[in-house]
């Protein structure tokens, strides 16, 4: 798009090429958190789902942002596992800028906030009887860390990555997640022309990751979420005889704290930040050279994660004292487990797999997600236009009318 | 009577030099003046975006023992065609980036199709009119009538978009067969609307009509071996004795004695009374899948098998012996012989 922006002749393509790369930018602002690209997303690569800032996403931050600090990130790509990241050359070669106030939603994190998106999918070409649903992107967004989740869908089937806590930190491996590391031929064949039969073997010819059972990107039929600001339910539901029978979780080994409380949670702090997370049915610990590996064999299983803060619980005492007695309930309900849980401030969660996802009594619909809806960046679906707004500051990108106009909003 | 009109016709597009398919070159002896041509792709190269030497249309005289690249069309190489009348030769390549034409012997080429028509799976020339053609894509079927400039989207009458392969009627040109996700579909007019052939199975992958009795058709399809009718689809039965699985490949010999199949880990198998009953050939060792097959116009015995991964192989004996003659790791989706 820089390259575009650049060459263009055509005054009207110049203009529509730099809208689309505020549109980029302002999508990756509001799920940024110092060089971190957080969340739930695609495409990525194992390495660097478990320590983010060596994504090539951290050097578009610290290049627009100035986030994070270039030391930092040279410190984190410069281990032995590595990828990319020459694409930034194109940004700096290129005479597009970025609107300050898209830097402003990047960067600031005084107040926490609440963001969604609607996302479009790759369709299916075969095996499918419509055309896939849209992703529902949620994320929770704090100074200290955030929490972001794919709500149903596919965005990618190689290399999803569907959930995660990113602590705001200075140290690699800042993330705690868990998937289903499923892969599939016919999966693959709704998206590649090719034949299913060998499909998995051709994608792990080139991506070796791909059937790997220690991979720690997929999407997965098998996994479905709910999350409400800083709690996030994450059902499993695996039939017999898919790859692979297992559920991961990563939880890096630079934690400033893990403990496992009799009560069954599991409490880890990082720096100010503090999770907990539940598991409603076994599991075991491996120890891996820069991780725990959390695995599950039960192939019906529910993880309830609770992320919380110095600035939101005081303490992590005080979290764990907040969390310790609740207790999530998982019913089996056949083919579709169902779990309900009451989180820390007191709302109550319900969800079913395949089934209804209801907050407080009242069931969520997806048709009320908009293209994006947030405090920094809305748009209604379909409508072509796109507002971003920061403290007093507006822009808004028209599409329709390939338009891009700048106000000061009264005060 | 009819019979009679269709072979008529037959016989007309063939003196008129329309040829699409290699059953017309058993008309012809000038061998040497002829070329294999593969369409080929290699998966590791274009999604890494290194290796990109096998991808394409390759091109081998034959009794030589080289390949040599004849055009890159930057991705998927799925399926080839040829047209010819006079002095005017035209190739087409249907690769996952549109319809690339060449109409100077594959000095230059371009693309005909446009953002809207991508992935073409398979291309099928009208026998007659060179302005008219089609391409199978996931999205379904395209027809131009006027050589590739516009494309118009032929779906009416499919449940399924999904479409592997597509064939002409040589005889009657405005007749054809789309292999399609869920079923075989047949076009009488020209694409305008198409009739479920109902094999009672789904996932068709491949599509065969005998060259001599156009009621009989062949299908490979997903995970049902191959199906056969010889009633023009009024009544399907399966091909005994082959394995239940994909078959990507179908073949017949000039005079349509002998039939051939081959797919995911099947070896190459034949049948010589219309699909009915089939023997393995070959077993294929260590190929782990057959994309291709090709039939020698004059020389019935002479076979050559394109495969996944394994390249090209090829036999003078009818199948008995085999022999690698190159394209080492790459997909060899079709092989043709052309001018």
């Amino acid at each position: 798009m820089l390259t575009l922006y650049e060459f263009a002749s055509d005054p009207v393509m110049k203009r529509k090429a730099q809208m689309m790369a505020d549109l980029l930018f302002a999508d990756f602002a509001v799920e940024h958190l110092k060089g971190n690209y957080c969340g739930g997303h695609s495409r990525d690569y194992p390495d660097d789902i478990i320590n983010p800032l060596s994504a090539p996403a951290a050097l578009w931050a610290w290049l627009y942002f100035g986030e994070p600090e270039f030391e930092l990130w040279q410190e984190a790509r410069f281990r032995p596992r590595h990828r990319g990241g020459w694409e930034t050359v194109f940004g700096a070669m290129s005479s597009y800028r970025l609107p300050e106030i898209i830097r402003g939603i990047a960067m600031d994190r005084s107040t926490s906030y609440v963001h969604t998106e609607t996302k479009r999918v790759r369709n299916i070409i075969r095996f499918g009887l419509e055309k896939n649903p849209p992703v529902y992107k949620y994320i929770y967004m704090t100074r200290h860390y955030a929490l972001g989740s794919l709500q149903g869908g596919i965005l990618q089937p190689i290399q999803q990555h569907t959930w995660d806590v990113t602590f705001a930190s200075d140290k690699p491996y800042n993330t705690i997640f868990t998937l289903h590391p499923f892969y599939s031929g016919k999966e693959l064949a709704m998206f590649f022309p090719e034949e299913q039969k060998f499909l998995s073997d051709e994608v792990d010819r080139y991506h070796k990751i791909y059937t790997n059972p220690n991979k720690w990107n997929s999407s997965s039929p098998c996994e479905q979420t709910f999350q409400y600001k800083s709690t996030i339910l994450v059902l499993y539901n695996i039939d017999k005889g898919v790859t692979h029978q297992h559920i991961d979780g990563f939880f890096p080994k630079n934690l400033d704290e893990r403990s496992i409380d009799p009560s069954g949670w599991i409490f880890c702090r990082k720096g100010a930040t503090f999770v907990a997370l539940y598991a409603l049915r076994p599991y075991e610990w491996i120890d891996e050279e820069i991780n725990w590996r959390w695995r599950s064999f039960e192939l019906t299983n529910c993880i309830v994660v609770e992320v919380g803060s110095s600035e939101e619980d005081s303490s992590f005492d005080q979290f764990k004292r907040k969390i310790v007695a609740r207790r999530p309930a998982l019913t089996d309900g056949g083919k579709n487990p169902s779990v309900e849980y009451t989180t820390r401030a007191g709302d109550h969660m319900k969800f079913t797999f395949n089934g209804p996802r209801v907050l407080n009594g009242k069931p969520l619909d997806f048709a009320d997600y908009k293209f994006f809806n947030g405090p920094f960046l809305r748009s209604e679906r379909k409508s072509g236009v796109v507002t971003m707004t920061y403290q007093n500051h507006v822009r808004e990108l028209d599409f329709n009318k390939v338009t891009i106009k700048e106000w000061q909003k009264l005060q | 009577m009819a019979k009679t009109a269709v072979t008529v016709f037959r016989l007309l597009t063939i003196s008129l030099g329309a040829v699409s398919s290699l059953s017309m070159y058993a008309q012809r002896s000038e061998d040497n003046q002829r070329s294999y041509y593969a369409a080929v792709f290699l998966n590791r190269g274009h999604i890494s975006g290194g290796a990109t030497s096998n991808i394409g249309l390759f091109k081998r005289i034959p009794g030589d023992t080289v390949w040599s690249n004849m055009y890159h069309p930057n991705l998927f190489t799925f399926g080839i065609g040829f047209w010819e009348r006079g002095t005017t030769r035209r190739y087409y390549i249907a690769a996952g980036n549109g319809l690339h034409r060449s109409t100077d012997g594959g000095k230059t080429w371009c693309v005909l199709t446009t953002w809207k028509t991508e992935e073409i799976l398979s291309v099928a020339l009208d026998p007659v009119d060179s302005s008219i053609l089609y391409v199978a894509t996931p999205f379904g079927v395209f027809k131009s009538t006027d050589d590739g400039a516009r494309w118009e989207r032929k779906a009416k009458g499919m449940k399924k978009w999904y479409v592997q392969r597509i064939i002409v009627d040589r005889a009657n040109p405005q007749t054809l067969y789309a292999a399609a996700e869920d079923d075989l579909y047949e076009t009488t007019d020209g694409g305008e609307h198409w009739n479920q052939l109902r094999v009672g199975v789904p996932g068709i992958l491949s599509v065969l009509q005998h060259p001599q009795r156009a009621s009989v058709i062949l299908v490979g399809t997903e995970d049902h071996g191959v199906q056969v009718t010889t009633d023009g689809g009024q009544t399907w039965r399966s091909g005994q004795d082959l394995p239940q699985t994909s078959f990507y490949a179908l073949r017949s010999s000039g005079s349509g004695e002998t039939l051939y199949a081959g797919g995911y880990q099947t070896g190459l198998w034949k049948s010589e009374d219309l699909g009915r009953s089939w023997s393995l050939v070959w077993p294929a060792p260590g190929v782990e899948a057959i994309y291709s097959i090709f039939v020698h116009p004059d020389d019935p015995k002479h076979l050559l098998v394109g495969t996944c991964g394994q390249g090209v192989y090829e036999s003078f004996d009818g199948g008995n012996s085999w022999k690698n003659i190159g394209l080492q790791g790459a997909h060899v989706k079709q092989i043709e012989l052309y001018p």
